[in-house]
C-alpha cells in the first residue's frame, strides 16, 4: 500500500465551522486529515504540536481566524508568533519546517480549506514520512 | 592565591561582618574542581575561590532563598540570569548583593572517567554577550586582561540533533542546573496523560527537548549550565541560542540585558 501522509489540523472554533462548511458546500478533503477543534488558536500549546509530530503526524496545520476579522488581533498574532518560533526550532534540528503551517480560515471558507489542505498534502507527500522514532537513533 | 580571589574574600568578609548579608553564595575548592558553597560566617570567607572551573550558575539558589539577604558571586551570565529572574518577579533585587566577577570564560567540566585534557574552554563562552554582570554592587576585576581564549567551535549539523537527543538519559540535570527552570510544577508533567512519561522513551525525548527549548526561548541567558551539567554532553546552549536569535530578530530582545524589560514571550500586548 502506498504511503499516505498523516496530517493533524488544529482548528479554532471559528475555522472549524469553516471545515464544516467544506462539507456543506460539497467540497472534499482527503481522509488522512484529522481535525482537532480547540476553543481558540491561541490555546494550542506548542508542546502539543511537538507531541503530534512525535506520535506520528507527518505534518501539522493550525487554522486560525484572520487577524483582520477579529475584535482583538492578539490571539491570531500569538499563534502566528508561536508557529513561526516552532518552525525555526524544527529547522534548527533538521526537520523540514514546511511540515508545520498556519492557515487563515474564516467560518465561511470551506472551499479555501479544502483547496489548501489538498495542496499542502501534496507537498508533504513529496517531503516523505517524518518518522521521528526512526531518525532518533544514537550514533557512535 | 590570585588578586581577584583575595578581593572576593575581603568583600565577602566585610559584607558578613557588617551584617549586610546573611549568606554569601560562592565557590569553594572540592577535589580537583570547585563546588558551590554557602558562607555565613566572616571567618569562613577564606573558603571562597575563583577559577575557570566555576561554571555553575549560582543564581539557581536565589529563588529558594527569597526573603533573606544574600550576597552572590556572579559571572556575566549569572548576572544576566539574576536580571531575568528579577524581570520575571522571582527574586527581589533589593535583597541581593551582587558581587560581580569579571569572567574570562569557563572551562568545560572534566567528566568522570574522561581522559581528555584538563582545561578546554567551554564552547558556549565564545558566544558570550557580556563578561561582566549587567547588575553589580561590587566589581572584581579579572587577573588577566585581554581577549578571552578562543574555544574550538565544533559545528553541529541540523541533521545531527535528533541523534544527539537520542543520547539523552533524561536525568533532568539540565533542568536542575538551569537558573530559569524554576516552575514548581513542571509543564511536561502537568498534562494528563503525561506529555513525557517518567520512564525514558527514546521518541519522547524529542518532545522533552523541544518543549524545554520552547520554554527557554527568549529567556535563556546562555550561561551554559545545562550543557556543562549534561552527562552525555548535548550542546543544548547552541539550540537555545538559535531560538534567542529568533527573538533578537523579531523583537530585538536579548535576555537579561536590562532590569524592567520583561521577556516578550511573557507579556501580553493587545496588538500582538
Amino acid at each position: 500500500m502506498a504511503w499516505k501522509p498523516r496530517v493533524i489540523v488544529f482548528t479554532c472554533w471559528c475555522s472549524s465551522s469553516g471545515v464544516d462548511q467544506a462539507g456543506f458546500e460539497g467540497f472534499t478533503y482527503p481522509p488522512n486529515v484529522s481535525t482537532i477543534r480547540v476553543p481558540c488558536s491561541a490555546i494550542i500549546n506548542p508542546s502539543l504540536i511537538v507531541k503530534a509530530f512525535e506520535k506520528g503526524a507527518d505534518a501539522v496545520l493550525v487554522t486560525a481566524c484572520r487577524p483582520s476579522e477579529l475584535r482583538s488581533v492578539a490571539p491570531s498574532r500569538i499563534t502566528e508568533a508561536r508557529v513561526s518560533l516552532l518552525r525555526r526550532l524544527l529547522k534548527t534540528i533538521g526537520v523540514e519546517e514546511d511540515r508545520l503551517r498556519i492557515l487563515w480560515i474564516s467560518s465561511n471558507e470551506g472551499g479555501l480549506f479544502s483547496r489548501e489542505v489538498s495542496r499542502i498534502l501534496g507537498e508533504v507527500e513529496r517531503l516523505g514520512p517524518l518518522n521521528i522514532g526512526g531518525r532518533m537513533v544514537e550514533q557512535g | 592565591m590570585s588578586r581577584a580571589e583575595d578581593e572576593l574574600r575581603s568583600i565577602a568578609r566585610s559584607l558578613l561582618e557588617n551584617r549586610v548579608v546573611e549568606l554569601v553564595l560562592g565557590y569553594e575548592r572540592y577535589g580537583r574542581s570547585v563546588r558551590p558553597c554557602f558562607v555565613s560566617k566572616p571567618e569562613e570567607a577564606g573558603r571562597l575561590v575563583w577559577s575557570p572551573e566555576c561554571w555553575f550558575n549560582l543564581a539557581k539558589y536565589l529563588r529558594s532563598l527569597r526573603g533573606r539577604r544574600v550576597g552572590v558571586v556572579a559571572k556575566g551570565c549569572d548576572g544576566r540570569s539574576i536580571v531575568e529572574l528579577v524581570n520575571e518577579n522571582q527574586v527581589d533585587r533589593g535583597s541581593i548583593i551582587v558581587i560581580a566577577v569579571e569572567c574570562t570564560g569557563v572551562n568545560r567540566p572534566v567528566k568522570y572517567g574522561s581522559t581528555g585534557a584538563a582545561s578546554i574552554p567551554a564552547e558556549y563562552c565564545g558566544r558570550c554577550v557580556s563578561r561582566v554582570s549587567p547588575v553589580a554592587d561590587y566589581l572584581v576585576k579579572a587577573d588577566v586582561q585581554g581577549p578571552p581564549e578562543e574555544s574550538p567551535g565544533a559545528t553541529v549539523h541540523a541533521s545531527d540533533w535528533l541523534s544527539l537527543f537520542a543520547k539523552c538519559l533524561k536525568c533532568s540535570a539540565c533542568v536542575k542546573a538551569c537558573p530559569l527552570c524554576y516552575c514548581t510544577e513542571c509543564s511536561i508533567e502537568g498534562f494528563k496523560p503525561d506529555l513525557v512519561h517518567r520512564l525514558r522513551d527514546s521518541k519522547e525525548l524529542f518532545t522533552f527537548h523541544l518543549t524545554r527549548a520552547l520554554h527557554m526561548a527568549g529567556r535563556c541567558v546562555e550561561c551554559g549550565a545545562c550543557e556543562s551539567a549534561c552527562p552525555v554532553e548535548i550542546p543544548l546552549t547552541r539550540l537555545y541560542h538559535e531560538l534567542n536569535e529568533w527573538f533578537r530578530e523579531n523583537y530585538s530582545y536579548v535576555p537579561g540585558s536590562r532590569i524592567g524589560e520583561a521577556p516578550p514571550a511573557l507579556v501580553f500586548k493587545e496588538d500582538g
